[in-house]
């Protein structure tokens, strides 16, 4: 553009204007394309001569690099190439890199090719420091082994220091994985791996480090044979403040330590494992793309998981590398040797040596490397660890876990950009294993709501539908772990200036933690949790007014379950209350604000407020069998008592239950004390602890007799409830849910609702029919079944099917249904005893076999069927079990009580077994005694007592 | 401006370009006084060196996603939408008023398409006119955007780290200086207007930004003719 310009004009300026003018019309010339000659510049302009001979190279060589196409212009020693240094004749070029060019060449004197390297001169600049060099060289020429180039000596001429070396016939690693089609397999790179690692414990053993180990300086011959060079060459440099550029170069390969000048022997161990890394997976385990970055992620970072890049990848192969790239010094193999030990087990398919972090090293290293960026993150994912250990989970959940734990890991240091992105996926591991735990929507409906789109926004993998992958198993101390999680969310969303986001997920994790607390019975916790929540919510939506919609819908859930949590407890009324609080709720939001998940609520609340609560609709269920009792105050049922019949509490499964059958009359209980809700104190923490009835879910608690807290007083009963409205709700229920099925076919909550509707109708129906053999409730069923195909993992959905299969009382059946009836409980039975087995822990089902045993020995007894006895035994059994693991649940003692009477009065039946039948009564009669002297203790407890004085004294007299 | 420093180029640049400095004085009154067509026309002008800018700015992990094309039509629509401010801002030459939209566009673009990853945003003082994307890692990639063959861009990703560190250790001034005048192709007048310095002071650096980049340069294997191995 500016033309040259008269040197006439150039004689007015001062040196620094003339520089930039000359500066300004040599750029211009270059961008013409031509190339100027900086010498030409300089003889016209001999005041400023020196600093233009001094510049213009640089520009030229700048403005080169913009517009030439010829590479060679950037990194060529452009025809430079010595012709002879000392006793060699350079033959070519054979390779070029950040240490210098390598030539092949001639040593005249002995006529033997060698390889010659010669070294960037800056290199080398003083005295000091080629002695260091010439130093070096002579340790590595004393290296002997098969896979080291062996080095012939050092030499020095026409101002260029030199390395002399055993030709090899082949290329760098490096060279052979950039051009090669494919990357190496695992083998072929242990085995190079291998070798590499045999020569460097050679090395080591001599007292020499490599310090520069990377696929450049991996040589592989014709023969495939591994030859490993430039031994120690990196030290001289790196000292060297103009080699920057090269320690720069080869910086990935860089163990951690040594950005504090530490080095040893398993430096070189953790630059092979990363060369091996790299070679295998295709990208090295740090991706940056400056090297302050870089620097950063080698001193903190957690690399990558090459399993994770390609999962074809061996695992002992992953975990090798894993382990020689471990950031501690002391993680890694305590040498070369025993690294290429466990390459060659790998090779040789024999098991190798090296741990494999388990998820707490994994987490704890993490950790220790986000200390400063987010403590509270850490110690979030520390807790998460405890959390999995406190967890029984089987060894393949434990795997889950793992994995996903370390998926975490690896999106966090990958994404690991900003203090944003760190929290991000410090939620998106909270949700993890909140999700693993609590899976959305397995067994509170409403749970799905709010939480899946909180976390939906954050990363769309999990979505409610995913339940199936999910694995329930949830212990009391899941729950305190999992809540003790939940200041880091708050804290999270605190160092995010209080991150409404944040905070709405800590929302939906107080939800999920009060539906685990609720599964577990530990009911205060829940609705404490709750009532946390309920606060949150309303404070984000008067925040948010934009997104009300949203709350509006969450509060509402969260009133939804707080109904199945009243119910579970028999607290009938407040139930109500609650569910009513969340169809207002539903029914004021806008028609805008009608999404498939708030229908999908609406549709659940209509079906919980269709089902009937009220104790006295027991009354019309006839008389409970052949030794009918009568209402209230006959003995408790033993034979069918009416609890194990009444399916209720028992049996809810958390949202499932049969909700719907309404709880047997108070029978057996004789008029227990004061109000559910008043009982409630006596119950001790654990009390409520019930799994076994009612679990968080609708099921509506037991009627049967044993739940002690299960019905209210006579005096206290509450209305009836109106069967216009239960049927109203009941048909709103079904036109939602009908709807909904037809917009989305696989929603799985959608389908669980819709086969509890059928089932509601079964029950509504005729009650002179068999329930279990109408056609809705094979629909039901039906639906139901194929919801536990398609989740087999999910217990939930197998516990549901397993209430509904034994939602009858065998009292009620007429004789020719019993065959069929037994059927359906003996399924019943094989379902729980499975879930039993697979979740110990979770007593939701556990405590649902009782109830099943119950049922089953009631009928076999009715049938006079000497079976009866044995299950009425297994039935005791499973509930001393249960009481003496929660010793001060009255609930389980009440339970244990009423087998052992039922088993009493079966034994006082047959004949001659009236002592045996004695002692059983008297066994059943001191289990509950102390309930009932306890002042002000279980209302249930006396009238039980009362029963079996009796009983115990009638027996007494029988002849 | 220009006459506190009488002793500058600028007699050079002046003399060279006395006419269009004319005819740029009654551009810029028609584009002031609102003037369309004279507006277009200039753009159309000036658009090779937006479009150069555009090129050594964008972050090369969307090269291949974002035209520079692209980006001009943006810049142009907003350039009309704003000429009010270029009014407001005056003294300032048409140019560099242009520069300064293209450079907040592309953080825009930035941000938009790299998000989180923009992790240069709040490192660099965006001197270069707003622009993001760190002007160490587009000097690097440009002083090094030729090696392609595929050996050639294994040396690059070493020589690219290292050219990116050693830019990264420059003063900013001097690391910009350098970007504007050989990757953007400013005129040193321009460029002091841009950093809003001195003409000569922005020569002078100039002149230490080179020898300081010769310095790093030379320490890459290859990378200057002649210098590596001193012949």
């Amino acid at each position: 553009m500016t033309k040259s310009a008269p040197a006439a004009e150039y004689e007015a300026l001062d040196d620094d204007d003339l520089l930039d003018a000359v500066v300004e019309e040599f750029t211009a010339i270059c961008r013409t394309g031509a190339t100027p000659q900086p010498s030409e510049f300089a003889a016209r302009h001999p005041r400023i001569a020196e600093q233009l001979i001094e510049l213009l190279p640089t520009i030229a060589a700048i403005e080169q690099t913009k517009s030439s196409s010829d590479p060679t212009v950037v990194h060529g020693f452009r025809g430079n190439a010595p012709e002879r240094l000392g006793d060699y004749r350079i033959v070519r070029e054979i390779g070029r890199g950040g240490m210098g060019v390598v030539y092949e060449a001639v040593q005249e004197s002995l006529g033997r090719t060698v390889a010659l390297k010669v070294l960037p001169q800056q290199m080398l600049a003083d005295a000091k420091r080629v002695e260091r060099f010439e130093q070096e060289a002579r340790i590595a020429a004393r290296l002997h082994h098969t896979n080291i180039v062996p080095v012939f000596g050092v030499g020095f001429d026409e101002g260029l220091h030199y390395y002399v070396m055993q030709r090899i016939h082949g290329e760098g690693w490096d060279r052979r994985l950039l051009h090669s089609a494919t990357k190496p397999t695992a083998q072929e790179a242990a085995r190079i791996g291998r070798d590499a690692a045999r020569a460097l414990q050679q090395a080591h053993d001599e007292g020499t480090l490599h310090r520069d180990v990377k696929p450049g300086n991996i040589l592989i011959d014709d023969q495939q044979h591994v030859w490993l060079t430039d031994f120690g060459l990196a030290q001289i440099l790196e000292s060297d403040v103009t080699a920057t550029a090269h320690v720069a170069g080869t910086l990935r390969y860089l163990p951690p330590e040594r950005l504090h000048g530490v080095s040893d022997a398993r430096g070189d161990v953790y630059s092979l494992g990363v060369a091996l890394f790299e070679a295998v997976g295709g990208r090295p385990p740090f991706e940056a793309r400056s090297n302050v970055e870089l620097m950063r992620l080698i001193a903190h970072g957690e690399p990558a998981r090459l399993r994770k890049i390609d999962p074809a990848i061996p695992r002992d192969f992953e975990t090798i590398v894993t382990k020689a790239t471990a950031r501690e010094p002391n993680d890694r193999y305590v040498s070369a040797a025993a690294m290429a030990d466990d390459l060659e087990r790998f090779l040789q398919g024999m098991p190798i040596r090296a741990r494999e972090f388990g998820t707490a090293e994994r987490a704890w290293r993490w950790c220790r490397r986000n200390r400063t960026t987010a403590t509270a993150l850490a110690a979030a994912v520390l807790a998460l660890v405890l959390l999995a250990a406190v967890s029984t989970v089987g060894y393949w959940r434990t795997t889950r876990l793992n994995d996903d734990l370390a998926e975490a890991f690896v999106r966090e240091q990958a994404s690991r950009r900003s203090a944003e992105s760190t929290s991000r996926t410090a939620l998106e591991a909270l949700d993890t294993v909140f999700e693993r735990f609590a899976p959305r929507g397995s067994w509170s409906l409403g749970a799905s709501a709010i939480s899946t789109e909180a976390t939906e926004d954050l990363d769309g993998a999990l979505s409610a539908g995913d339940v199936a992958r999910t694995v329930t198993n949830v212990t009391p101390q899941t729950a305190a772990a999992l809540e003790e999680l939940l200041p880091f969310y708050l804290r999270l969303a605190a160092e995010r200036g209080d991150d409404p986001q944040i905070r709405r997920q800590a929302a939906s994790a107080m939800h999920r933690i009060g539906l685990i607390q609720a599964k577990v019975g530990r009911f205060e916790e829940a609705r404490s949790v709750w009532t946390r929540e309920a606060a949150l919510l309303a404070e984000l939506a008067k925040e948010q007014p934009s997104a009300a919609g949203e709350f509006a819908l969450a509060a509402a859930v969260l009133d939804a379950d707080l109904g199945d949590l009243e119910r579970v407890q028999d607290r009938i009324p407040d139930a109500k209350a609650a569910y009513e609080r969340a169809l207002e709720k539903l029914e004021k939001m806008d028609a805008a604000q009608h999404s498939f998940e708030m229908r999908r609520e609406l549709a659940r609340v209509h079906l919980a407020l269709a089902q009937r609560m009220h104790h006295a609709e027991h009354e019309h269920l006839g008389p409970q069998g052949p030794r009918g009792r009568e209402e209230g105050h006959g003995p408790p049922g033993f034979d069918g008592p009416p609890g194990f019949g009444g399916p209720l509490g028992f049996d809810g499964p958390p949202g499932l239950g049969d909700s719907n059958r309404p709880p047997p009359p108070p029978r057996g209980l004789g008029g227990p004390g004061g109000p559910p809700h008043e009982r409630h104190p006596f119950g001790p923490p654990g009390f409520d602890r019930r799994p076994m009835d009612g679990p968080p879910g609708e099921g509506p608690p037991h009627d049967d007799g044993l739940s002690p807290d299960a019905r209210p007083p006579e005096h206290a009963k509450p209305p009836r409830d109106d069967p216009a409205e239960l049927a109203a709700h009941l048909n709103a229920a079904f036109s939602l849910l009908e709807a909904l099925h037809k917009e989305r076919p696989n929603d799985r909550l959608t389908r669980l609702l819709l086969a509890r509707s059928y089932r509601e109708r079964a029950k509504a129906a005729d009650a002179s029919v068999f329930h279990l053999e109408t056609a809705d409730f094979a629909e039901s069923a039906k639906l139901l079944r194929a919801l536990c195909d398609e989740s087999p993992d999910l217990p939930d959905y197998a516990h549901e099917l397993s209430i509904a299969l034994s939602d009858f009382n065998p009292r009620r059946l007429p004789p020719e249904k019993r065959d069929v009836a037994s059927k359906f409980l003996y399924e019943a039975l094989a379902i729980s005893e499975r879930l039993t087995q697979q979740f110990p822990e979770t007593t939701l089902y556990v405590g649902e076999q009782p109830h099943i045993l119950h049922r089953i020995a009631t009928m076999q007894a009715d049938d006079h069927d000497r079976e009866a006895e044995a299950v009425y035994r297994r039935g005791v059994k499973v509930c001393a079990e249960l009481t003496k693991r929660f010793p001060k649940d009255f609930v389980y003692a009440y339970w244990e009580t009423r087998m052992r009477q039922s088993l009493a009065e079966f034994l006082a039946g047959a004949p001659g077994r009236k002592s045996e039948a004695l002692a059983e009564a008297e066994r059943a009669a001191a289990l509950i005694r102390p309930y009932a002297e306890e002042k002000n203790g279980p209302p249930p407890a006396l009238p039980l007592d009362d029963q079996l004085r009796h009983f115990v004294e009638e027996l007494k007299r029988r002849p | 401006m220009t006459a506190s420093v009488p002793n500058s180029g600028e007699s050079l640049e002046a003399k060279d370009s006395a006419s269009a400095a004319g005819a740029d004085e009654a551009r810029l009154a028609r584009v002031l006084a609102g003037d369309e067509e004279a507006f277009t026309a200039w753009f159309a002008e000036l658009r090779p060196r937006l479009v150069r800018m555009v090129h050594f700015r964008l972050d090369p992990r969307l090269r291949g996603r974002i035209d520079a094309e692209d980006v001009l039509q943006e810049v142009y629509v907003d350039a009309v939408r704003r000429r009010d401010a270029f009014a407001a801002a005056q003294p300032m030459t048409f140019f560099v008023w242009l520069r300064l939209i293209v450079g907040q566009t592309l953080v825009d673009l930035h941000r938009r398409h790299l998000g989180a990853q923009m992790r240069d945003a709040g490192r660099e003082r965006s001197l270069g006119g707003g622009v993001s994307a760190g002007t160490s890692q587009s000097l690097s990639f440009h002083l090094l955007g030729k090696l392609s063959s595929p050996s050639m861009a294994a040396m690059r990703a070493e020589l690219s780290a290292s050219l990116t560190q050693a830019l990264e250790e420059m003063n900013e001034t001097d690391r910009e200086i350098l970007a504007l005048r050989h990757f953007e192709e400013l005129s040193n007048k321009e460029v002091a207007e841009v950093l809003g310095i001195e003409r000569k002071a922005a020569s002078i650096r100039y002149v230490r930004a080179l020898e300081r980049l010769k310095k790093v340069l030379s320490a890459v294997p290859g990378f200057l003719d002649s210098q590596t191995l001193g012949r």
